[in-house]
């Protein structure tokens, strides 16, 4: 399975498809609702916004684009709607892994998919 | 309701995104503000100062100080290729729609995602079901959304 830990924190393969397909290693983030990526990946997936949404959290809100693509995740191909976000690497929230059952060990630092 | 901004609401092709967000901008201005009775220039600052604003008329400013930071963030989203300035204009008109019925929307949906449309509400448990039904009924229009009562920005931010 693609789930790895690094630095105590679980991470995952993703591929995203706009006009071209990436495959990146985007971090799992339980506190994240939804999904996304940074939006200067964006501009290289060749990805155009659908819409904007007004998104906040502890630290403000603001308004970011969302994006409509193709992700391939654990084995799973969705058509889903992804945020541009102000950050640097890709997160992977409630949204995607909410379509799984898994196991984490953090002692062991194992992740286990039961059911892809 | 704001029935003025309904003509505001109306662009033509020609009309640049800047040209377009100017006029919403003059048509949101509340006329009150202008008014000799309620507001008053304090020369030293050059700024008008408004006095006894119902509350009802707060929410106009409201809806120039939001325009004005979506406009912004559409900005650079333009420039870095990101959408097109047809779409610049449609997003601005549905922040208006939302931003006029924010007070009946929050009421009646809270904790759930909405999404504005061509002028219409979709309702949804999440983005993606909101955006589903917003979609089968108007293809791919842009769409202006928000979560109402949510807090679900990525927690890993900054």
């Amino acid at each position: 399975m693609s789930f790895f830990f690094r630095s105590g924190a679980l991470y995952s393969k993703i591929k995203i498809t706009g006009v071209v397909t990436k495959e990146y290693e985007a971090l799992v983030d339980t506190g994240a609702a939804k999904t996304g990526i940074p939006i200067n990946e964006c501009q290289k997936l060749g990805l155009r916004a659908s819409g904007i949404e007004w998104t906040e959290g502890l630290f403000g809100g603001d308004y970011l684009p969302l994006f409509e693509s193709k992700i391939e995740f654990a084995g799973k191909v969705l058509d889903k709607s992804i945020v541009g976000l102000p950050i640097h690497i890709p997160i992977i929230g409630r949204d995607l892994i909410r379509h799984l059952k898994m196991t984490l060990d953090w002692r062991m630092l194992v992740a286990n998919v039961e059911d892809p | 309701m704001l029935s003025y901004t309904q003509e505001a609401r109306a662009h033509t092709q020609a009309e640049s995104f800047l040209q377009y967000f100017q006029r919403l901008m003059s048509y949101t201005k509340p006329p009150i503000f202008e008014t000799p009775e309620t507001s008053y220039m304090r020369e030293s600052q050059q700024e008008y100062v408004h006095m006894d604003i119902p509350a009802s008329l707060q929410r106009y400013e409201r809806i120039r100080r939001e325009l004005g930071m979506l406009f912004n963030r559409l900005k650079t989203f333009l420039e870095k290729g990101l959408i097109d300035e047809p779409s610049i204009k449609e997003i601005l008109e549905q922040k208006i729609i939302f931003e006029e019925r924010r007070a009946e929307l929050e009421e009646k949906y809270h904790g759930k995602v909405v999404v504005v449309c061509n002028g219409e509400v979709f309702v949804g448990e999440t983005i993606d079901d909101a955006v589903a039904k917003a979609k089968a009924k108007h293809g791919n229009r842009p769409y202006y959304s928000e979560a109402l009562g949510i807090t679900d920005f990525p927690s890993v931010l900054f």
